[in-house]
């Protein structure tokens, strides 16, 4: 309730609803980039961007219950728009591409193993078990068939499950 | 156990693993919340809001006849517009100052081949040169070789980076930022000249040679410039690793830090491509980082780094930060890291990582810098 009562008052231009509002999700919107984009310079720079389009645009947004999906297709469009650029030109900041996690970002177990799901797998993983979006609505993102989308996420499903039933500590948990 | 119940503990198990940022997304998002504008109240009444659809609706009409009419493009030049490519394209000092310290009378359209490119703002203080392209969103990029960014017919650039974003439905903000390593005057006539650029409709790429070529008189950006000059450099050695620093500027759009670097061979990321390696065979690459802190220890968001080398091994590097902002600074701290990530060779000449790279703060190669404002 707190997180739709912020809602309304972004949408009267309250910039500090807003601001609480993204820091409830902004792991959410870190890692779907993950799953589009290789360097956290990148998904810094498609995060960033999705904010202030969000900001201007929150007055598009009908239904307050819909912000997590609403939010996450313009993260989704930024990422695809960094991927393309990343096709064709060169940054000449190399130095900065490594990214550097936290120490408590490296204790994560189940992430890691999403990590290493393909880009393909990985993108169906995030959007379906972390962002909660229908199979129907991945498919519209991707834009790729139903069928697609379910076979990849029956693919990335077994993965996970495989990789979880090797990890004693976690097998009492699927 | 099926799939639903599979997946609530898939999503619960993720839920719960989480959950810090990485520092170089945690700091970018600050600045993000720093920079939110004010937003006007959104209560406004029916007729206001109408005539508003309207007057944008027929501003984007306008644009877009500028794009596919060169007589619109020169209507188009003239005209004020939404958004300025270094509001929408620029790095966090181009959205900061950019807009203010902007060279006057720089907005020129070119049309070729029946596409018309805006030349909308540059800037030019001391450290790079930022140029703000404004494009129809069908053209995705914009091919300009270094050697036709030039003052007096010489070049002055060796490489630069580009950033893009849509201003407004259709219209696309292009920003080139190239570092300068040379001393230009305070007062120049840049020349870009755009031989070859990239369209894509409906999924379908097209390269479209043509000459979108601009004229622009740029004024330097002097006030509010610091800049501290070491000579002799300051010095420090770690196992083969010899830093000199040379000079450090502060202005209202960067923060440069510019120093000699002579490292040793297996710390240049490139160095493992000389070595031969079967395929799945692993390594190690090694590279080294810069940061640079306030005396708060906040760090500063790094923007590019930029290197040249000469015959004996020196690399000359010119490390560009975020401004300083308001704050004032009395000194900064430049770090030095050397990043490992474990590799393995892939089918090709190439190589994939295989592991999180590990960072390590080389702390006898601290600087610290006094920049007194």
């Amino acid at each position: 309730m707190a997180l739709i009562l912020d809602i309304v008052k972004a949408k009267k231009g309250d910039k500090d609803a807003f601001e609480r509002i993204i820091r409830t999700i902004e792991v959410v919107l870190y890692r779907t980039s993950k799953a589009f984009l290789q360097s956290d310079d990148d998904c810094a720079d498609a995060m960033q961007e999705t904010v202030f389009r969000a900001y201007r645009s929150i007055n598009s947004l009908k239904e307050s219950a819909y912000f997590k999906t609403w939010i996450t297709r313009i993260l989704i469009n930024e990422c695809k728009r960094i991927m393309h650029r990343n096709r064709n030109v060169v940054s000449f900041s190399d130095d900065y591409i490594a990214a550097v996690l936290d120490p408590e970002l490296t204790k994560i177990e189940l992430w890691d193993i999403i990590d290493r799901l393909d880009s393909s797998h990985k993108a169906v993983a995030i959007l379906y078990y972390y962002v909660d979006l229908s199979i129907k609505e991945i498919a519209k993102e991707l834009k790729v068939p139903e069928g697609t989308v379910k076979s990849r996420l029956h693919r990335a499903r077994e993965l996970v499950a495989l990789q979880l039933q090797g990890q004693p500590e976690r097998s009492d948990t699927v | 156990m099926n799939d639903p119940e599979r997946d609530q503990l898939i999503r619960q198990a993720l839920v719960d693993e989480m959950h810090a940022l990485p520092s170089i997304i945690r700091e970018k998002m600050d600045d993000t919340y720093e920079n939110l504008p004010n937003r006007r109240s959104v209560r406004r009444n029916r007729l206001v809001l109408q005539t508003a659809v309207l007057l944008v609706t027929l501003i984007i009409c306008i644009l877009s006849l500028g794009f596919i009419s060169p007589v619109m493009a020169n209507y188009l030049s003239n005209l004020p517009i939404i958004g300025s490519a270094f509001q929408s394209a620029g790095d966090i000092g181009l959205k900061q100052a950019g807009e203010e310290l902007a060279s006057t009378s720089t907005r020129q359209t070119i049309t070729d081949k029946g596409v018309s490119i805006t030349l909308d703002q540059v800037v030019y203080d001391g450290s790079r040169i930022s140029i703000g392209f404004l494009h129809d969103s069908k053209v995705k990029f914009l091919d300009i070789d270094p050697r036709n960014i030039q003052i007096s017919g010489s070049s002055v650039s060796s490489g630069y980076g580009l950033r893009n974003s849509e201003v407004a439905p259709g219209i696309t903000a292009t920003v080139l930022t190239t570092t300068v390593d040379q001393v230009l005057p305070n007062q120049f006539s840049l020349e870009i000249q755009i031989k070859h650029i990239q369209t894509w409709e409906n999924d379908v790429k097209k390269d479209l040679k043509g000459d979108w070529s601009f004229k622009a008189s740029v004024v330097k950006v002097l006030d509010g410039v610091i800049e501290k000059t070491f000579n002799p450099p300051l010095v420090k050695n770690l196992e083969g690793i010899k830093i000199s620093l040379t000079e450090v500027a502060a202005t209202p759009l960067t923060t440069r830090v510019s120093f000699d670097l002579v490292r040793p061979n297996d710390m240049e990321p490139e160095h493992i491509f000389a070595e031969k390696r079967s395929e799945g065979e692993t390594t190690v690459q090694r590279e080294l980082k810069f940061k640079l802190f306030d005396q708060q220890g906040k760090e500063i968001s790094p923007l590019s780094v930029h290197g040249s080398a000469s015959g004996d091994g020196i690399e000359h590097k010119i490390a560009l930060f975020a401004p300083l902002g308001e704050t004032q600074i009395q000194y900064l701290i430049l770090r030095t890291y050397v990043i490992t990530t474990p590799v393995k060779k892939s089918d090709s000449n190439a190589y994939v990582s295989v592991g999180q790279p590990a960072e390590k703060h080389l702390s006898d190669l601290d600087f610290v810098i006094p920049l007194i404002r």
